[in-house]
């Protein structure tokens, strides 16, 4: 077998050539799609010449409904069954209809785009002889050509989240840059983290065990994985001090997880012969059976430090009284924000929101972690700024920038 | 006088629980039948359904569990008697494991009722049941409802039931009501089904989650919220069918007020305590 | 559709080969660094970009949907195996609490027939079964009521015990509570109507939906703002390795 051991340097060859050969598939992928393109077109252009023989021979208002069936346009409106004018009313109409749209209203459009989408038609078509359904199903035509994003591999629509996506990525890449090159990083005093030793000394010191719960959901949310990662600190103390650590879990993947890394703290702590898997173990899916699970082992074992670490809901403050009632020390810390009052009026330290996620940076004091930290201050320092601006601008009626935030 | 109010300061939390079983079970022997004024996000919210043509079909999203139901299942049962006379008929999903089996109880409870006698499963309402990822749920109901849920709760074929005939996607429906507790709900409909598809959206939601809609309210992407057991008793007021949140709602009135007076003790007998030390 | 095909199929002999390398290796890899560390890490990063990629795909590409049905797919896949970890571990936990007689060990007896009760009737009749029907009614929605309601009573003991006028702050709060707490009944405003001169010029209940509405939106939403980077710069870190205590380690 150990002819099988690997050269870990040469993972990042690995992975390289993975990611590589992901986007050789893609091109590949674009490649074709762009050739399905080029086919489609020239498709289009037979339909188009076959119509256009098509309009010679029938009537006006059977040619319009013809048409809507091959666009899939599935109604024309009645009342655009009359005469084009040329008037700013029926321009309005025709924006107002091509917005209601069935085939264009996933494209989101605003009335700006149907106004183009309208004049262009105009421009194309001999109007003075035409119906507003004509006129209607040649724009829905235009549009559907040109919002037809379907062999794209970009969404314009999402390049403010790109660009925001970015700036505040490049921020932590500085800031984790400069924390490699040795610079010094302040971190803030964050109590309840701070706390977390005396919790456990407090336990170790009455002769009774931790409780840690690290919140209702799987290890596919960050606050959960944030909550394993400060259990990983939790038990390096526990295996340190010898006190029984207990975590109750709602979901098998947050169990199997917890186990490693318990396991992982008290091999380092070379207390391996201590660790019980059996303490940290998988109760039920169920919201409120988990609550009365977790309050059933409260009442038993009166653990004296208990700790709340992840994504919580109704049961926040459940659990919170039963720790408080058995006279447990208790240190919470949730992104939910409605569940943080409750937290904060039945635990002795609460981390609020970030806080949780600062955790990992805060207690391992690790350069790299301390810089993304630093870069995400940065970058709540741009977004205070956006907020001032864009309130001084829409009370003064401008829009544009507020605008350019929405995400579609 | 300090020594009372030292024992009231430290006092045993279950003379505060058996206050409060007291004040719960009271107004349910004896209702307070206290006025209800009804909250302009209800009054939307039931605008929407009321100003519905016959014959219209909304979906009914019941995204919630038994241990929400006190607040939320006499909100199903207001809008779906509102619904049904009305003659809107609906297409009840779940975004919760046991949201399924919420609706059906809803439905057996109103169809056994003389009113609403002549109301059929699969002409008036459907029960289409639960699938597994609710964002990838919602998301898919854009294309096809009958995509996602090719049968219902119980098994039988979607596209067989006379209230599916005409129905594909959300451009079909009329509004889209959900009851949510939770994140599954209310904010998936408005993200996906309002910012993509232009459905209306509006719902009712457990009194805890409420502030979390009112951004979607302001920005107009949410059209009413029932909020909570008081929502549901204004809903019950406005069909004009008292039931249990309006009786739960006298029994919340008399908790509030008691919260406030033993907020009130605790603050006091602290000013003496704390004074006299 | 067939280039879908080609990454199904690539994912798929690549999971099967993943399996196989695992169970052909077994315990004497447990100590690899490359099968603990490296692999999840690269597995953690591929899927993460191909997300954040699918994110910025247009929704009328077919790639997006595809992508996504295939994570959705995946994610059930995996949460199926997962479940039964959990229910393994369930199961053989309680069969030695009661084999082994430990403390309290009756009510491991209690809840491994509830279990396979409710499995049986489930796996037998399905949703329309009498006796699922009474076990979902009788038992599991009272029981789920009785866990919620209790709530109610511990918001008392816990308001009884942290609304108090501590500091200047904790005054603040004690009277937007009292105001929300009036505003939110009927009987409420009955109340307020007795307090003179306020009364005149304010409606408590419109007070209290302007309480909810301005300050206490304001500050959910600065909350949410701070959380949401920290969800983003937690995810960055996780994506790039930098995080890796979840792993049991942080080498």
């Amino acid at each position: 077998m150990s002819s099988l051991k690997f050269n870990h340097k040469k993972t990042n060859y690995l992975l390289m050539s993975v990611l590589l050969g992901f986007s050789l598939m893609f091109t590949a992928g674009q490649a074709r799609a762009t050739g399905e393109i080029t086919a489609q077109s020239s498709q289009t252009a037979e339909v188009t010449a076959a119509s256009a023989e098509a309009t010679q021979a029938v009537s006006v208002t059977a040619e319009a409904a013809a048409a809507a069936e091959t666009l899939q346009v599935p109604d024309v409106p009645a009342e655009l069954n009359t005469g084009y004018t040329g008037s700013e009313k029926h321009i309005k109409t025709l924006c107002a209809h091509i917005i209601k749209s069935r085939t264009l209203a996933s494209k989101d459009l605003e009335e700006s785009e149907a106004r183009v989408l309208v004049m262009d038609s105009l421009a194309q078509l001999p109007i003075e002889k035409l119906t507003l359904a004509q006129i209607y199903v040649h724009a829905v035509e235009l549009g559907e050509k040109r919002y037809d994003m379907s062999h794209s591999y970009f969404n314009p629509k999402r390049s403010n989240v790109l660009i925001a996506g970015i700036l505040l990525l490049s921020f932590i890449g500085y800031f984790t840059y400069h924390a490699r090159q040795g610079k010094d990083m302040f971190i803030r005093k964050i109590a309840g983290l701070s706390a977390i030793d005396e919790a456990v000394g407090r336990a170790t010191e009455m002769g009774k065990p931790v409780l840690f719960v690290p919140g209702i959901y799987d290890m596919d949310d960050i606050q959960t994985i944030a909550g394993v990662s400060i259990l990983g600190h939790v038990a390096k103390k526990t295996a340190e001090y010898e006190t029984n650590l207990l975590v109750p879990c709602t979901r098998s993947l947050v169990m199997s997880t917890s186990q490693e890394v318990v396991r992982e703290a008290y091999l380092k702590a070379g207390r391996v012969d201590s660790f019980k898997p059996e303490n940290i173990r998988y109760l039920t899916d169920d919201q409120f059976g988990y609550v009365a699970g977790v309050d059933g082992i409260m009442m038993r074992e009166k653990p004296a430090a208990n700790f709340y670490l992840g994504v919580f809901f109704a049961e926040s403050l459940i659990l919170a009284e039963t720790g408080h009632h058995v006279g447990a020390i208790q240190i919470a810390g949730t992104a939910m924000v409605h569940q943080i009052p409750f937290f904060v009026a039945a635990c002795d330290y609460t981390l609020i929101g970030e806080e949780l996620f600062a955790a990992s940076a805060y207690l391992t004091r690790e350069p790299m972690q301390l810089g993304t930290l630093k870069g995400q201050d940065v970058g709540k320092f741009l977004i205070i700024i956006v907020i001032v601006l864009g309130i001084v601008l829409e009370t003064c009626g401008i829009t544009f920038f507020s605008d350019w935030f929405i995400t579609h | 006088m300090k020594a009372l109010f030292t024992i009231i300061n430290n006092m045993d939390r279950r003379y505060i629980f058996l206050a409060m079983v007291i004040a719960v079970i009271l107004p349910l022997i004896k209702p307070l039948a206290l006025p209800v004024k009804i909250t302009p996000n209800t009054q939307s919210s039931f605008d929407v359904i009321d100003s519905l043509a016959p014959g219209s079909k909304i979906l009914l999203s019941f995204d919630y569990d038994p241990a929400s139901s006190p607040e939320l299942q006499p909100m199903a049962k207001a809008v779906m008697t509102h619904c049904f006379r009305k003659d809107v008929k609906m297409i009840a999903v779940a975004l919760w494991p046991q949201g399924p089996m919420m609706a059906k109880k809803a439905f057996e409870s109103l169809s056994s009722d003389p009113e609403f006698s002549g109301k059929k499963y699969g002409v008036d309402f459907v029960n289409l049941g639960v699938q597994p990822s609710y964002v990838a749920v919602v998301k898919g109901m854009g294309d096809s409802i009958a995509g996602v849920f090719p049968t219902d709760f119980f098994g039988n074929k979607t596209t067989d039931f006379e209230i599916m005939k005409g129905v594909k996607n959300y451009r079909d429906l009329a509004a889209i009501f959900s009851l949510t507790t939770g994140s599954a709900g209310i904010g998936t409909y408005v993200t996906i089904a309002n910012a993509q598809y232009k459905t209306i959206v509006t719902g009712g939601c457990t009194a805890i989650s409420s502030l979390e809609y009112y951004p979607y309210l302001q920005s107009k992407q949410l059209i009413g919220l029932v909020e909570g057991l008081k929502g549901a008793s204004e809903y019950e007021r406005l069909v004009k069918k008292p039931a249990l949140a309006t009786a739960g709602m006298d029994v919340q009135a008399v908790v509030h007020m008691m919260l406030i007076f033993f907020i009130l003790l605790a603050n006091v007998s602290q000013m003496i305590v704390g004074k006299q030390k | 559709m067939d280039k879908m095909a080609l990454f199904n199929g690539f994912l798929i002999i690549f999971f099967i080969v993943l399996f196989v390398l695992l169970i052909v290796m077994g315990q004497t890899l447990r100590t690899s660094l490359f099968l603990r560390r490296k692999l999840p890490l690269a597995f953690c990063f591929i899927m993460g970009v191909t997300m954040i990629f699918q994110f910025f795909i247009p929704p009328e590409n077919s790639l997006y949907k595809e992508i996504e049905d295939l994570s959705t797919k995946w994610i059930q896949i995996i949460s199926s195996f997962a479940l039964v970890i959990g229910l393994i571990s369930l199961v053989t936990m309680n069969f030695n609490k009661i084999s082994r007689k430990y403390e309290d060990w009756q009510y491991s007896i209690v809840l491994l027939l509830g279990f396979f009760i409710t499995i049986f009737y489930g796996l037998r009749d399905g949703f329309e079964g009498k006796e699922f029907d009474f076990i979902f009614n009788y038992m599991y929605v009272p029981m789920q009521s009785t866990m919620f309601s209790i709530l109610a009573f511990f918001v008392a003991s816990a308001a009884f015990r942290a609304f108090r006028a501590r500091s200047r702050e904790a005054t603040l709060l004690l009277t937007a509570a009292v105001i929300v707490m009036l505003g939110r009944v009927e009987l409420g405003s009955v109340i307020w109507s007795y307090i003179p001169v306020v009364s005149r010029y304010f409606d408590v209940s419109e007070l209290a939906q302007w309480i909810n509405t301005v300050f206490t939106t304001a500050g959910q939403r600065a909350i949410l703002l701070g959380a949401s980077l920290g969800y983003i710069a937690a995810s960055f870190k996780i994506l790039l390795g930098i995080e890796r205590s979840y792993f049991g380690s942080e080498e």
